[in-house]
């Protein structure tokens, strides 16, 4: 039968890959393919108004120089999350060249599926990449393969702003905690019942508790990331979810959940902004959004995250880097790759910064002349850029989703709810953890890849 | 040429709603057979992997949480549902004032998106600034978690699902107490009969195809709870509200496992089946 038909993705029926297009995403475009060379290149970027016009500005600058293969250039599609579109556009076969907002999560899904070409087939690609990135961020992009199937873009460390008002009035100041203790101490001072009705009205840190599996990226896995100096789950193809860290850091946000100090509740409010709590971790787009939102007497800082014990070295975190890819549909990969090149310039770069805040994976950020204006007049995003070269993006496994899922799930139980002991949670994880990546490397052996 | 005309017509006439079934309703349910007995990406090719689905999904303790899940809703959900529509439904066919202005009002929430309504009860809901719990505090009472709390979240969500929905059994019922002839009543009346009796064995029989009828749309409506637990509470806390259409979208859309998701939706549409015909054999005989 035609539908059982083995292949690439290339190899599914019309039909099937339609249907599943729009079950994924519902969008109709998905319904036919691609047209064929239209002798220009199509290029999606983010759909925020910021990055729209720097992609606009890039394009017609790029389009100017008639020498140059024209690129037209759109938003993604809307659909719940860009990935969801990305793979039902992958399915569908409508992928336009290139893609400016890829999260490293998903590139070996697409990887796996022959989706995106290998960056290093570029004979100038080492050189770019090496003149651009920081040193020690480059393996984290590799694929397991030894390829580079994606060009690392931009990146947004995540941090601790904290409400310097409230550590005032506590007389802390400039006293931050660095250790888990410190922090964790702070707690009776700052979670305090307000109004007499034996609840706390404020809080020490505010972590997310929903279970969604990507929400472990802003507590655990970011916490994670700075207790073991930059390491991420999986090395050498086991789970290291078993290691001491893991624990340290599961049992601080436990402590912290079961004394109150971190709330157990869904907000419909901004608690940060409200000076409601003390720590909140997120990424430098926060600080245009407190810059014009923010109450006038909020005072905010932006520190690196606690550690489990005092080290002098510096502080490591989850990144959430966005790269650039150029899919496997593409009829000019040659002029693609060019494209990303002048896209990543450094007079882009420091366009990308004056038009989005955002900040480019780019070394020496802070210290190059170039861009130093810009951080003069933007000393919050100095501190973010000054954690460029200490992020950390995400293993490469085509069950990245589901192991953050487990992770979630045991997190929950352990930590928001403290339903099952730490050690329970833990060994559990580690198992379920192991099964996937296990599962994964015999499919990989038996020639899948 | 004529005779092939009048052959071919009724044919013709039927051939785009022929069509809308083959690709709408056909394809996909045989696509989603053929899927159970795959393990497919989206991506990467299918993969036939025989019965493994179903045996994964007997081994998988979210599937049968999540299953637990749809259960305890259903038990909470349909009782209060139909029990609420029918009090709603006596009161309106009484003779009240404004009585077209309480239809459409009870109406009103059916006609509004769920995912509105689903934001609106979460602002309710809201632990620190919702309406519920600001107005329980006012009382002297304490504070409830009622999305954060494993034991109160699934209740929770089944009141504000009864809220959206009941409006809709309301209009049907009321429908069917105006066709039940007045007559019967005063005759009950006149032999002693109070309004408790009259309603429990004049009202509640005489109604018992809408009833019917109710109970298996409200049945339905419960196994396909989506929305509330994916907006409110993303399935938690400790999964507690981790419904089996929830749990088949994130296999499938989180996860793209979409033989295992296919092989979800088979044994939810089997269980659908199974407990609409338990309902129905149970309905019509107590009646």
């Amino acid at each position: 039968m035609w539908i059982f038909r083995a292949g690439t993705a290339r190899g599914v029926p019309a039909g099937c890959r339609c249907l599943a297009g729009l079950l994924s995403a519902g969008f109709l475009f998905i319904g036919c393919e691609r047209a064929g060379d239209t002798g220009t290149l199509t290029y999606w970027c983010a759909t925020n108004t910021f990055e729209i016009e720097f992609a606009r500005q890039v394009v017609s600058e790029w389009n100017q120089d008639t020498t140059h293969i024209p690129v037209d250039f759109q938003p993604v599609p809307a659909g719940q999350s860009s990935e969801e579109v990305i793979l039902a556009a992958i399915v569908g076969k409508t992928t336009p060249d290139i893609y400016s907002n890829i999260w490293p999560g998903v590139v070996e899904q697409y990887r796996d599926a022959e989706a995106v070409i290998p960056f290093d087939q570029f004979s100038d690609f080492d050189s770019v990449l090496t003149s651009r990135l920081p040193a020690g961020l480059i393996e984290g992009f590799r694929s397991p393969n030894r390829h580079f199937y994606q060009f690392p873009w931009k990146g947004n460390p995540l941090m601790l702003y904290y409400n310097a008002g409230m550590l005032d009035e506590l007389g802390i100041g400039n006293m931050l905690p660095d250790t888990y203790e410190e922090f964790l101490s702070l707690g009776p001072r700052i979670a305090v019942d307000l109004t007499s009705d034996e609840h706390p009205d404020q809080w020490l840190l505010d972590p997310n508790i929903l279970s969604e599996w990507w929400q472990r990226f802003f507590d655990f896995y970011t916490f994670s990331i700075a207790a073991t100096g930059g390491k991420t789950l999986i090395y050498n193809n086991r789970s290291q979810l078993d290691r001491p860290e893991t624990f340290q850091v599961m049992s601080f946000f436990r402590q912290g959940y079961s004394a109150g100090y971190f709330p157990r509740s869904i907000f419909q409010e901004d608690i940060f902004l409200k000076g409601k709590v003390a720590f909140h971790v997120s990424g430098p787009w926060m600080v245009p959004y407190l810059e014009r939102y923010k109450p006038e007497d909020l005072h905010y800082g932006v520190t690196t995250l606690p550690l489990p014990a005092e080290s002098s070295e510096p502080v490591h975190t989850y990144g959430d880097p966005k790269s650039i890819v150029i899919f496997s549909t593409t009829y000019h990969p040659k002029q693609a790759w060019e494209f990303v090149k002048f896209f990543t310039s450094e007079a882009n770069d420091r366009r990308l910064l004056e038009v989005t805040n955002q900040l480019p994976l780019r070394r020496n950020l802070v210290s190059d002349p170039y861009f130093v204006a810009y951080f003069n007049e933007h000393p919050k995003l100095r501190i973010f850029a000054e954690q460029i070269p200490y992020i950390v993006a995400t293993d490469h496994t085509i069950y990245l989703q589901e192991i953050f899922d487990i992770i979630s799930q045991e997190f929950d139980a352990a930590c928001i709810h403290q339903a099952k002991p730490l050690d329970d949670a833990i060994s559990d994880m580690q198992a379920r953890v192991s099964t996937l990546i296990e599962r994964e490397s015999l499919a990989s052996k038996a020639g899948r890849k | 040429m004529r005779r092939f005309r009048s052959f071919a017509a009724p044919y013709a006439l039927i051939a785009p709603y022929g069509l809308h079934f083959l690709v709408i309703v056909a394809f996909p349910v045989v696509f989603s057979l053929i899927l159970t007995f795959h393990q497919w990406n989206l991506l990467s090719p299918m993969k036939w992997i025989g019965g493994v689905n179903f045996l994964n999904l007997l081994s998988d303790p979210l599937f049968w949480k999540s299953l637990w899940n749809t259960f305890r809703f259903l038990v909470i959900h349909v009782p209060l549902q139909v029990g609420t529509a029918l009090v709603l439904a006596e009161i309106l066919n009484q003779r009240l004032r404004a009585k077209g202005f309480f239809r459409a009002v009870f109406f009103l929430p059916v006609v509004i998106s769920g995912v509105v309504v689903t934001i609106l009860w979460k602002q309710l809901y809201a632990s620190e600034s919702g309406i519920i719990n600001t107005l329980l505090l006012s009382l002297g009472l304490g504070r409830v978690e009622w999305l954060t709390d494993p034991l109160i979240a699934m209740p929770a969500i089944a009141i504000m699902a009864t809220w959206k929905n009941v409006g809709l059994y309301v209009i049907l019922l009321l429908a069917g107490l105006q066709s039940i002839p007045r007559q019967v009543y005063e005759a009950a009346t006149i032999d002693g009969a109070s309004r408790l009796d009259q309603f429990l064995r004049i009202t509640v029989p005489m109604l018992n195809p809408i009833l019917l009828t109710v109970v298996i749309l409200s049945t339905i409506n419960g196994f396909s709870l989506f929305i509330e637990p994916y907006v409110m509470t993303a399935g938690g806390p400790l999964n507690s509200t981790l419904s089996m259409n929830l749990y088949i979208y994130r296999q499938a859309f989180a996860f793209y496992k979409m033989g295992y998701a296919a092989t979800l939706g088979l044994v939810l549409a089997g269980m659908i089946f199974a407990v609409v015909a338990v309902q129905r054999r149970l309905i019509e005989k107590e009646f």
